[in-house]
């Protein structure tokens, strides 16, 4: 399309520079023929200085610091540089955004000014209705020179990716079932909830890990001793937020205004966070605010499942209950 | 961000929040819009916001100045152009206050509509107000501008204007105001609404063309002002940073259009934008007037070729000049009646058959009856000027009818009133209010005898012979080929011998030609006899008398170009029969406009004026009009001659038949560009040349300024950066972005493989040496760029000279190399 509209430019400049060939040849006067020797050697001297500039010229972006709920209007700030001499050039960013659940290939065209020595920002303002990864894309940068003769294309990755936060909504009042059933344990947080504090040592049972055996202990013992670590939280309660395709933001909020409410009672929970993609599932233990937060990103960066996420579950996980599922529909206590 | 644009952000941002459930967003269609597509998408786009202001006034300013250059320009280059003083100071003021003022319209919405009420009530006050002044003003910049035309092509008058207002001290300065402020209307719509190059430069350049024809440049530096305007509005309009936000209510700096498939959003305001553009555009304008005016100024201004479409348009600008505008309107579908001499322009002739005359009388004779009312004196180009030659005391011819004379009552009602419709050989002419005329005349000249004395009558030729033989000069090449062909050629002046060319020409007509009241247009530039006589084989009356009036005068005979109306034996025969109030019976005739007529009268020593019929009998059979396109005109574009030689030449197609020197006619017409074009080429070269050097001049000059301010690390890193370069172009190192911590690797690399083919003993001693300071200066380098100390001057000097080394030696190798495998090619 910009190459097109290039093919128009040049057209309408052939054209003018025509006309000033007749008024030069009609006329033999220094100053027409002058006029068309500069209308010639212009376009040269324009794409040159649009090729020097379009190698200087750079566009970054940067999210809002602060955290972003669903509601809420964001900018994402764009800065442009021009660090060549050449102004005038004409900069065609195309870019894509979508909420990671409502996915949309539709682009979006923004021209900017690419003005000499510049170091500019711009804001492009967003308003969201629902939670979800938030995701700006923008790979190239059209760069035309000053008379839009030639278009430069620029390689410039531009990957925005902002979590828009559920948000808080009334949870009703609920006896909440302990878990029970430990699931592969994973735990990859130092900061998580098991501590590096043993509490106790107890006998080997099955299913413990080998990396909990406490060698010393169980030569000293003539059997297999198990370090157990204190938690800072009591881990006792398996959430299991299931984000079903076209429902997700139901679900996103009751999780994240229980999660909240759990957090202020002082209990701390472990989420089973389902990928659809290799039908596993992944365990994030919430203790604190940033948690709850960081366990929500790992929701959201994962897809919607098309079907319900509890059936999986408990195949990949038999004799397992009291899990709390976060539904569509609501909270249920297995 | 700076303390301003943080507010100015933040102002929008609150402003924006205070009025509307959806900051950023607004007007009800969009709203809809954005809801649709927050519940479809979960997010959607709001505004573009800049965070700086987007510098309205600054805009607005720029624009007015563009303004002014275009209307300033134009009214200085007029002006000056034709030597009118026209107060440069007052007017200068006025049209920059009005240029400002008009482009401040547009600086919003409210500006707008007020802006323009405003403007245009004050307009129409000025006008009211000043009407005199303008339009005297106007008069004598006209009379300054016809006087230059009649000096250029040596005419032999021009039309003057009344001037009402004799002193021009105020009538020109006012009406450069009133144009400047036109001007400024135009401009602002051109400039500030659309920015569109074409129409900025058709409104003030078509202008100057008044100047520019008769080889007049207007000022160079008004010139400059121009082209800075063009330039500004061309760069502007493809940038697209022009708009100032007056129709885009939601949007300051940003406008958007949806599309299918997203929307885009343009930047519209940069007052910064505009600001380089306005500077480039001084820049190059600057130079435009130094190499335009300084370097080819002189040498072209003395040089002038014609060429030949000028020539051919000169003739219609004299027209122009001597007959006024209405001149350039005569080309019509005549509807009959008189053509007051005009014989150019009009293409057919479709008579309306209103009455025009009502002729009351007792018929002698079956002749036609001519009633003359306009007679032709001198012919220049398409027209016959009316006689106003005046013999003796009272003007009267002097011949003495003896014949019987009749009355005859003419009633003119719709014939041209300022005309008395007169029969040859009248007597007495009596007319009364109502435009009835009596007249008494003898009616037929075969009868008449001439009673006057020898020393009249031999006077009265010597008038005749000295007023009514003038023939344009440019015609006579077709006039002798005509008088050739039609035979008409004869020493007998006596009444036979005139009367024995007569026929000849009237025959030559009647075998070669053809009457038509649909004979075409004259193409343009062409003579109307010259075309008639040459090319078109058809014609009605005019073109006839036209033209048997030059040829009878070309051979001696004494003619004149007459219109009126001939009342033949038809229409007598049609009339009605009367009795008037004394019992006498009479004829009356009504004659409409197709009996309008036009024919040549011959002087015969003796007998004086006698009309003669040329045209032939038309039968009715027209056929279709030849065609004369455009490419007729523009084929004569690149026939270069000078003006004599294109005045001289006028056939179009010989140029283009003469083959061979076709090309060297478009050569010579475009000869004059190739001084400025090689001068611009040199330039262009010159500067392409002098890139390197100059580059390495601001390098220079940088680490010497870094140096001189004790900063030897960023100067060693400037010159690290053009050493890799260089390395890079001598393809000694693969890229040009090497990192400085494998630099020293790289070019011992690049060393072994260079002397890997062995026979550089002289060298391979050095080698370690060479890769010591390859490493010395990657250490060094790394040092300066990463070290948060500055490294020493003697460090700087070290390094560099082990970069020259380290290059010294990397070239010394290969050029040895290239010297060994040349060798051992010659030796296989």
């Amino acid at each position: 399309m910009e190459h097109f509209k290039n093919v128009l430019y040049i057209i309408s400049y052939v054209l003018m520079t025509a006309v000033v060939l007749l008024v030069a040849v009609f006329y033999r006067q220094p100053l027409a023929s002058i006029l068309l020797v500069f209308l010639i050697v212009l376009p040269l001297f324009s794409i040159a200085a649009g090729s020097y500039g379009s190698k200087r010229f750079s566009v970054t972006a940067s999210a809002p610091p602060e955290q972003i709920t669903e509601g809420d209007e964001f900018r994402i700030r764009l800065h442009i540089r021009n660090t060549s001499f050449v102004p005038l050039l004409r900069c065609i960013i195309r870019y894509t955004y979508s909420n990671s659940y409502r996915k949309d290939d539709r682009t979006f065209t923004i021209t900017v000014a690419g003005e000499s020595f510049v170091s500019d920002h711009i804001n492009l303002s967003f308003k969201t209705s629902m939670p979800g990864m938030f995701n700006l894309d923008a790979s190239d940068i059209l760069v035309s020179d000053p008379l839009h003769f030639r278009t430069f294309k620029v390689k410039n990755e531009i990957h925005v990716m902002i979590p828009v936060m559920p948000s808080v909504v009334p949870v009703p009042d609920i006896v909440l079932t302990q878990y029970e059933g430990e699931p592969a344990d994973d735990i990859l947080s130092e900061t998580g909830e098991l501590t590096r504090d043993i509490r106790q040592l107890r006998e080997y049972r099955a299913g413990d890990r080998l990396k909990d055996i406490h060698w010393k202990a169980s030569a000293a013992a003539q059997e297999l001793m198990v370090k157990e670590y204190e938690r800072s939280v009591d881990l006792m309660y398996m959430l299991l937020p299931e984000i079903i395709k076209g429902k997700e933001e139901r679900s996103l909020r009751l999780y994240y205004s229980l999660g909240k409410k759990m957090l202020a009672q002082n209990m701390g929970f472990r989420t089973a966070i389902y990928h659809p993609g290799e039908k596993t599932f992944f365990y994030c233990n919430v203790s604190s605010a940033s948690d709850l937060d960081e366990s929500i990103y790992e929701i959201m960066r994962e897809s919607a499942s098309e079907t319900e996420v509890y059936p999986m579950f408990m195949a990949q996980n038999p004799g397992s209950y009291g899990i709390i599922r976060i539904c569509p529909e609501g909270i249920l206590n297995t | 961000m700076s303390g301003r644009n943080t507010k100015y952000l933040k102002k929008e941002k609150m402003l924006s929040l205070q009025t509307d459930p959806h900051p950023g967003f607004r007007g009800r269609k969009e709203l809809r819009d954005r809801n649709k597509e927050l519940s479809a998408r979960g997010v959607c786009e709001g505004d573009i916001i800049a965070d700086k202001p987007p510098h309205k006034y600054i805009a607005v300013l720029l624009r007015g100045i563009l303004i002014f250059f275009g209307a300033y320009g134009t009214v200085w280059g007029l002006a000056g152009s034709f030597g009118l003083a026209y107060d440069p100071v007052k007017v200068f003021v006025w049209i920059l206050v009005m240029a400002i003022i008009s482009a401040s319209v547009y600086y919003n919405r409210a500006t707008f509509y007020i802006g323009y009420i405003t403007m245009f009530i004050s307009f129409f006050v000025f006008s009211v107000l000043m009407y005199s002044y303008i339009n005297s003003g106007f008069q004598a910049f006209l009379n300054e501008m016809n006087q230059h035309y009649v000096d250029y092509f040596s005419l032999p008058a021009a039309r003057v204007s009344e001037e009402v207002i004799a002193d021009r001290s105020l009538s020109v300065p006012i009406a450069c105001i009133f144009m400047g402020w036109v001007y400024c209307i135009m401009l602002n719509v051109t400039i500030s609404s659309y920015m569109n190059p074409a129409l900025t430069f058709l409104v003030t350049f078509i202008p100057l063309q008044a100047a520019f024809y008769i080889d007049i440049t207007p000022s160079y530096l008004c010139m400059t002002m121009l082209i800075m305007c063009y330039a500004s509005v061309l760069v502007l309009s493809r940038a697209g940073y022009y708009a100032l936000p007056y129709r885009y209510k939601k949007y300051e700096i940003y406008s958007r259009r949806r599309r299918r498939k997203g929307a885009d959003d343009s930047y519209i305001l940069s007052a910064r934008g505009m600001l380089s553009v306005f500077g480039i555009s001084v820049i190059l304008s600057l130079v435009f007037f130094v190499v335009s005016g300084a370097v080819f100024g002189d040498s072209y201004s003395t040089k002038y070729i014609s060429n030949r479409l000028k020539n051919k348009t000169d003739e219609y600008v004299e027209v122009l000049v001597m007959n006024g505008l209405t001149s350039m309107f005569n080309r019509y579908d005549a509807t009959g009646g008189l053509a007051h001499g005009r014989l150019g322009g009009i293409g057919s002739v479709t008579p309306d058959y209103e009455t025009d005359l009502i002729v009351t009388y007792a018929p002698e004779t079956s002749e036609t009856v001519y009633l003359r009312a306009f007679v032709g004196d001198k012919y220049y180009v398409d027209r016959f000027t009316e006689d106003t030659n005046v013999f003796g005391e009272g003007g009267y011819e002097p011949f003495h009818m003896t014949g019987e004379p009749v009355e005859m009552e003419i009633e003119n009602v719709g014939a041209d009133p300022g005309y008395y419709y007169l029969p040859y050989h009248s007597i007495n002419a009596v007319g009364d209010k109502d435009g009835t005329s009596y007249i008494t005349y003898v009616p037929s000249h075969q009868d008449v005898f001439y009673e006057t004395d020898d020393v009249g009558m031999l006077k009265y030729s010597e008038f005749v012979f000295d007023n009514y033989t003038y023939i344009p000069e440019s015609l006579i090449p077709i006039l002798d080929e005509t008088v050739d062909k039609a035979g008409m050629v004869n020493d007998d002046r006596t009444y036979h011998g005139i009367l024995y060319s007569c026929s000849r020409l009237e025959q030559y007509f009647a075998e070669n030609y053809r009457y038509s009241l649909q004979p075409g247009r004259t193409p343009y530039g062409r003579d109307v006899v010259e075309y008639f006589l040459s090319s078109q084989d058809r014609g009605y009356c005019m073109h006839y008398a036209s033209a048997s009036t030059l040829l009878l005068r070309y051979i001696g005979i004494p003619a004149r170009y007459c219109e009126g109306y001939a009342l033949t034996a038809n229409q007598l025969a049609g009339g009605e029969l009367i009795e008037d109030e004394n019992g006498e019976r009479k004829v009356r005739v009504e004659l409409s406009d197709a009996m309008a007529h036009a024919w040549v009268e011959v002087y015969i020593p003796g007998y004086g004026w006698i009309p003669y019929e040329m045209t032939p009998p038309s039968f009715g059979d027209d056929d279709e009009i030849p065609m004369n396109g455009i490419m007729g005109i523009l084929s004569g574009l690149f026939n270069a001659a000078t003006r004599d030689e294109a005045g001289a030449d006028s056939d179009l197609a010989e140029g283009v038949e003469a083959g061979a020197s076709t090309f060297r006619k478009v050569f010579d017409s475009i000869e004059f560009l190739i001084k400025p074009l090689g001068f611009t080429v040199v330039a262009v070269i010159l500067l392409l040349l002098l890139i390197p050097f100059i580059k390495n001049a601001v390098m220079l000059l940088k680490i010497s300024r870094m140096k001189k301010n004790g900063n030897y690390s960023d100067a060693l890193l400037v010159r690290y950066r053009s050493y890799v370069k260089k390395l890079s172009g001598s393809k000694l190192i693969g890229s040009a972005n090497v990192d400085s911590t494998c630099l020293a690797q790289k070019l011992t690399d690049a060393l072994k493989t260079l002397t890997e083919s062995g026979g550089y003993d002289d060298l391979s001693e050095h080698l370690d040496d060479i890769s010591s300071k390859a490493g010395y200066v990657g250490h060094t380098v790394r040092r300066a760029a990463f070290s948060a100390d500055n490294i020493s001057d003697s460090e700087y000097r070290e390094t560099c000279l082990a970069m020259k080394d380290v290059l010294k030696a990397l070239r010394t190798v290969r050029v040895k190399k290239a010297k060994t495998l040349q060798k051992n090619v010659e030796t296989v």
